[in-house]
């Protein structure tokens, strides 16, 4: 394989992939609702109340994070993948870093193949997340195995 | 040496072709579906693939043209039939290979490349490997050059093997005639080999011929009540292929590192992902196990009358 294959390979990816997007553009990022369905997927084991449930959503939909009702349960962070929604359980919030940002709040689930996730979020809920996430934090402290 | 072309190099313009096909067809239809950022980064994958295969063969080469020459019990020659009777040995050494690539995670580690996708399309055929050449799995095809066939051949049936392969990555064919779901791996049966819904997982490692799945017993039918939904079953939070490359090999390097004995350390590598001392994570078999249980205590709840 030569350079010249490289370069047309290059060429004819960024083409399809082009091609791809422009005819399925990505709709709509996270609701509550998406949030929730994808949390129940990957968490089966979890059993909750969704009303009880307190979701964060990012203002473009990007990303969310979901308080279980029972604080023993810990987290999850949902992040759109294009058009798919990746979640994280995270039941030990020590094991996180949250910190503000410019316009929200960052989450670091120091995870190789989940990278910082970034929430847009109006300054009141940015205080509340990082209030429950400490409050958390302080309940959990270390592992939450029974 | 026999000199053979390289058929997945020479399938490439039709690989092309065909996924913008499928990209056009799905969107007149819908039953197709693509995302810009996934295709891009399967269509990398199948690059980078392309390009450390080419980097890395000679040591495969090397090691299977000295084992042939120096311990196979026959001479086999290149007649027509050793063709054919390669190809059937190399699918059933490729069924082999790919149950262990995802049984074993040092095998897991460069295979789950392939399944790292939530698309599921002509596209994802191509997310193929970085790291192939650093697992055991050459090993499985030893037994073909003791037998007397020569390593260019065997190459030679794995490529259109492989080619084989692209067109079942597809969601636009439902099914195919009984006959062939018999015989043959279709998109069906590769559909299920990609989801991760419990029922689904760790079944239909065939490449061409159905009959080995059949055979050891890893055979699982696609349901119309259960729809695949495709992916891993803790999906990648990105789309950067050196992450995409490289993910499971940072989690083996990082449990190892933190191993408390030689076992463990052994055991991340060659028990099935998702294994630790503890428990704490989940391997496909305890997933599948926690769902039938969740089954059979949703079947006994008692129906509320109404
Ligand atoms: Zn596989
Ligand atoms: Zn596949």
């Amino acid at each position: 394989m030569d350079l010249v294959q490289i370069g047309g390979s290059l060429i004819a990816i960024i083409v399809l992939a082009v091609i791809a997007a422009r005819l399925f553009p990505v709709k709509g990022g996270l609701t509550r609702e998406r949030v929730l369905r994808n949390v129940r997927r990957f968490c089966p084991d979890i059993e909750f109340e969704v009303v009880s449930a307190k979701v964060f959503i990012g203002t473009k939909g990007e990303a969310a994070v979901l308080l279980f009702p029972d604080p023993h349960d810990g987290v999850a962070v949902a992040t759109a993948l294009g058009d798919r929604v990746v979640v994280r359980h995270i039941e030990d919030l020590s094991t996180i870093t949250a910190s503000r940002n410019k316009s929200g709040l960052t989450v670091d689930t120091h995870d190789f193949t989940q990278p910082t996730v970034a929430l847009d979020l109006p300054e009141e809920q940015v205080s509340d997340l990082m209030a429950l996430l400490t409050t958390e934090q302080s309940i959990s402290g270390g592992p939450l195995h029974a | 040496m026999l000199d053979l072309p390289d058929p997945t190099q020479l399938a490439v313009p039709a690989f092309v072709l065909l996924v913008l096909a499928e990209i056009f067809y799905g969107w007149k239809t819908g039953r197709a579906r693509f995302e810009g950022k996934d295709t891009m980064t399967s269509l990398i994958m199948g690059l980078g693939s392309t390009v450390s295969g080419a980097l890395t063969a000679a040591l495969a080469i090397g090691f299977s043209y000295w084992v042939w020459a120096n311990f196979a019990l026959f001479d086999l020659g290149a007649a027509w039939w050793v063709f054919v009777l390669a190809f059937v040995l190399d699918d059933l050494a490729y069924y082999w290979i790919h149950r262990m690539g995802h049984r074993m995670r040092w095998m897991w580690a460069a295979h789950v490349i392939h399944h790292s996708s939530q698309h599921y399309n002509l596209s994802t055929a191509l997310r193929q490997t970085w790291t192939g050449q650093f697992t055991p799995g050459i090993l499985f095809k030893m037994p073909i050059f003791l037998l007397g066939v020569e390593p260019a051949i065997v190459f030679f049936c794995a490529g259109i093997n492989l080619i084989y392969q692209f067109w079942i990555h597809t969601e636009a064919i439902d099914k195919m005639p009984r006959w062939f779901e018999y015989l043959f791996n279709t998109p069906s049966h590769h559909r299920v080999h990609h989801a991760n819904n419990p029922r689904y997982l760790d079944a239909n490692y065939a490449g061409v011929f159905m009959v080995w799945d059949r055979m050891f017993g890893s055979f699982i039918p696609e349901e119309k009540t259960e729809p695949c939904r495709y992916g891993l079953v803790t999906d990648l939070g990105t789309f950067n292929p050196l992450r995409v490359a490289l993910h499971e090999w940072v989690g083996i390097f990082k449990d190892i590192w933190h191993a408390a004995t030689w076992r463990d350390r052994m055991l991340f590598l060659l028990a099935p992902p998702g294994w630790t001392p503890d428990g704490s994570r989940m391997t496909s078999d305890m997933i599948r196990s926690a769902w039938l249980e969740r089954n059979k205590a949703k079947s006994k709840d008692p129906t509320p009358a109404d």
